[in-house]
């Protein structure tokens, strides 16, 4: 009865608004599409307005590489601008007429190869390895840090966070170094570096698999061991104040088993700021995890920014962020779309 | 006790519940013993404080850290029958399948009772399936079978409990409540949050779902004027202790304690003129150091030397009883005196 009092009075002027702006999904789509443009107009503009003339000093370091000729010194003018390259509005048509086609340009720290096959090579080595690791550290450290919040100062609590945080304050490299020392150099049991063995033909080959696999281990293991107290302490903390909601007192009152109290009511509640995050994690994967990659020397896309930097490859940074940004941009519409569905709260009422 | 009277369903025997252990350890439900006969409705009222919710928990065995049971018993007899179980001693998995079946709660706050993330009917749903088997679609047929006995549309039965009005989330627990038809409901203050007109709607409703189905309630608040009106009988608590017993017009007309007395001067009565409105003084006590001899001492207007000497017993096995020093015995309303009839 209070509700219907207080409810907005709807004038037609507000409705017919409504039906324009359509739904809320349509106005999550359209924020994403602008932000997108945004991002990618960022990256027309950054080169040209840097001091200089970086399209000059990119065809200088071609020259140095090899002969350059007229049509590849046409795509540094239409990446980066420069002095005899037109008004900037037809540079930006042009441009994006190079985006849609895939053409970046050529890379200056793998001359000549196009800053496209680049990024793609790099692209799937860390996407699998850090992607992989991201969602098992998500997925053991969430359960675990349930588990602790459940029973808060309880014995496996008074083990885990303490561990956790200890953990959670090592920088995750030194982790990446002790690893690397103890199990590759010293022992001997993993490979130290590489994405597979120099020797194995990249493919669908067992040998091939086997041995990426093999070569992803340690990163892995660095980047879960390094993360997974973050998803624990933070899981554990909601827990624990999730458990003091009445909800959670009124599901053990109607007696149902223990697994079920938990996993739809005190984890189903706490999980939901941890989904956020994760969510910015995974849009965080594709620019790698970069001191992890350097060093165990992993050819993903931490290293090829690393190299892109020490070369002043612009073309190859340029094609980088572009990916970088897009993906992160993308996962987060994902993101954004499941949170509505573990949420109800958030959609809007009808 | 006569033969007419209903069979006890619940007896709660010397129940003590402490916070923390030790030393340190608070008692917020001191030796609290009563009984619960079929179909009565029990009212606890008493001020922030008094251990009226402490009691609520633990009848459920559902207290949580630092709380714990330090002693008694609270033995549910099925049907009234002659052979009881101790809520308090059985494993977890028969106490799992005593609760919501045999006896069922009402929360102080129905926003924060619901699961916000699940649609009403899943609510529903989830405890009649642990219960009952039956369906997943029979279970919500009966969430909506059960959304209209307390007036919420059954359509509502998708909503999720945000998109409910104050109001009608408390209806809904109280429907919740009624999923497996128990014998018992134990009811927090499930008045307090929503305003006086919904108030009187819940109770009037309550009351007729009483006659429908025969529970028993427990019903806790600090609204003393609620409960004369609601209760067949009335239980007093000052500071973790039962201080006065009896039934709910013998409290009202004739309150024996000097707490009760204050209580129930500091609302306006019910039907007949107005009397001068008097509050209690003083504010409840820290239970950590309770004054010596019988708590409300250092507040009661009647206090004789004596009072802080030594604490008065509750008498057991009385229709209508005080745990106060100016209750000779032979005040004491003894059993099987003629029973109260509302």
């Amino acid at each position: 009865m209070a509700a219907r009092a207080t409810a907005p009075a709807r004038t037609p002027v507000s409705g017919a608004l409504r039906a324009l702006t359509g739904s809320v999904a349509a106005k999550r789509i359209a924020f994403y599409l602008v932000a997108g443009w945004a991002a990618i107009t960022l990256n027309f503009l950054l080169p040209r307005l840097m001091p200089g003339d970086p399209a000059s000093a990119i065809l200088l370091k071609m020259t140095e590489l090899g002969p350059v000729s007229p049509q590849r010194e046409a795509v540094v003018h239409r990446l980066f601008g420069g002095a005899n390259s037109g008004p900037l509005w037809d540079q930006y048509v042009s441009y994006l007429g190079g985006l849609f086609r895939g053409d970046f340009g050529l890379s200056i720290a793998f001359y000549p190869t196009p800053v496209t096959d680049v990024v793609i090579s790099g692209f799937w080595w860390t996407v699998i390895l850090v992607g992989s690791a991201t969602v098992i550290a998500f997925v053991v450290g969430t359960v675990l840090g349930a588990i602790a919040g459940w029973r808060p100062g309880q014995r496996f609590d008074s083990i885990a966070s303490p561990l956790s945080i200890f953990v959670h304050s090592v920088p995750y490299f030194w982790i990446a170094l002790i690893l690397a020392f103890v199990f590759a150099f010293q022992w001997g049991w993993l490979p130290l570096a590489g994405g597979a063995g120099r020797n194995v033909e990249p493919g669908f080959t067992a040998a091939f698999i086997g041995s990426a696999l093999e070569h992803a281990v340690l990163p892995a293991a660095t980047i879960v061991l390094t993360s997974i107290s973050g998803w624990l302490i933070h899981m554990r903390n909601m827990t624990a104040s999730v458990i003091n909601e009445d909800y959670v007192l009124l599901a053990r009152a109607k007696g149902l088993p223990n697994s079920r109290v938990i996993s739809g009511y005190a984890a189903r509640n706490a999980i939901l700021p941890s989904i956020s995050g994760f969510a910015v994690s995974i849009g965080m994967v594709v620019g790698g995890s970069l001191l992890t990659e350097l060093v165990f020397n992993y050819p993903g896309l931490g290293s090829l920014l690393n190299q892109a930097i020490l070369n002043l490859d612009y073309p190859l940074m340029q094609g980088l962020f572009l990916v970088i940004s897009l993906t992160v941009l993308a996962i987060n519409f994902i993101a954004d779309s499941i949170y509505v569905l573990l949420d109800p709260r958030t959609r809007e009422v009808s | 006790m006569t033969n007419q009277d209903p069979p006890i369903l619940l007896d709660v025997a010397g129940l003590t519940v402490e916070y923390g252990s030790g030393d340190d350890a608070v008692r917020a439900v001191d030796d609290v013993s009563f009984q619960l006969r079929r179909g009565e409705i029990l009212g606890v009222a008493g001020e922030s404080g008094s251990g009226k919710s402490t009691l609520m928990t633990a009848l459920t065995r559902l207290q949580r850290p630092p709380a714990r049971i330090a002693g008694g018993t609270v033995t549910y007899h099925p049907g009234g029958a002659e052979a009881g179980i101790d809520l308090l001693a059985v494993p977890p998995a028969r106490l799992r399948e005593l609760r919501w079946d045999s006896l069922a709660v009402v929360l102080q706050s129905a926003m924060a009772a619901l699961n916000p993330v699940m649609r009403l009917g899943a609510q529903f749903a989830d405890v009649i399936r642990a219960h009952r088997a039956v369906g997943r679609k029979d279970a919500w047929s009966r969430a909506e079978e059960l959304l209209e006995l307390v007036g919420i549309p059954a359509n509502r039965v998708r909503s999720y409990p945000h998109e409910l009005s104050g109001g009608m989330r408390q209806r809904a627990t109280i429907a919740l409540a009624l999923a497996c038809e128990p014998e018992i409901i134990v009811m927090d203050e499930p008045t307090t949050a929503v305003d006086v007109v919904m108030q009187r709607q819940i109770v009037r409703r309550l009351m007729r779902l009483r006659r429908q189905f025969g529970f028993a309630i427990v019903f806790v608040t600090h609204d003393l004027s609620l409960l004369v009106e609601l209760a067949d009988r009335i239980m007093v608590m000052y500071a973790g202790r039962i201080v006065e017993i009896g039934s709910a017009s013998a409290i009202y007309h004739d309150p024996r304690h000097p707490y009760s007395q204050g209580l129930r001067d500091s609302f306006p009565p019910l039907h007949g003129p107005l009397r001068e409105l008097r509050g209690i003084p003083g504010s409840p006590p820290d239970l950590r150091a309770l004054p010596s001899g019988c708590a409300f001492q250092p507040r009661c207007p009647k206090r004789q030397p004596e009072c802080s000497a030594s604490r008065p017993e509750l008498p057991l096995e009385v229709e209508h009883g005080a745990a106060c020093l100016l209750q000779r015995p032979a005040d004491q309303t003894r059993l099987p005196a003629s029973k109260a009839v509302q």
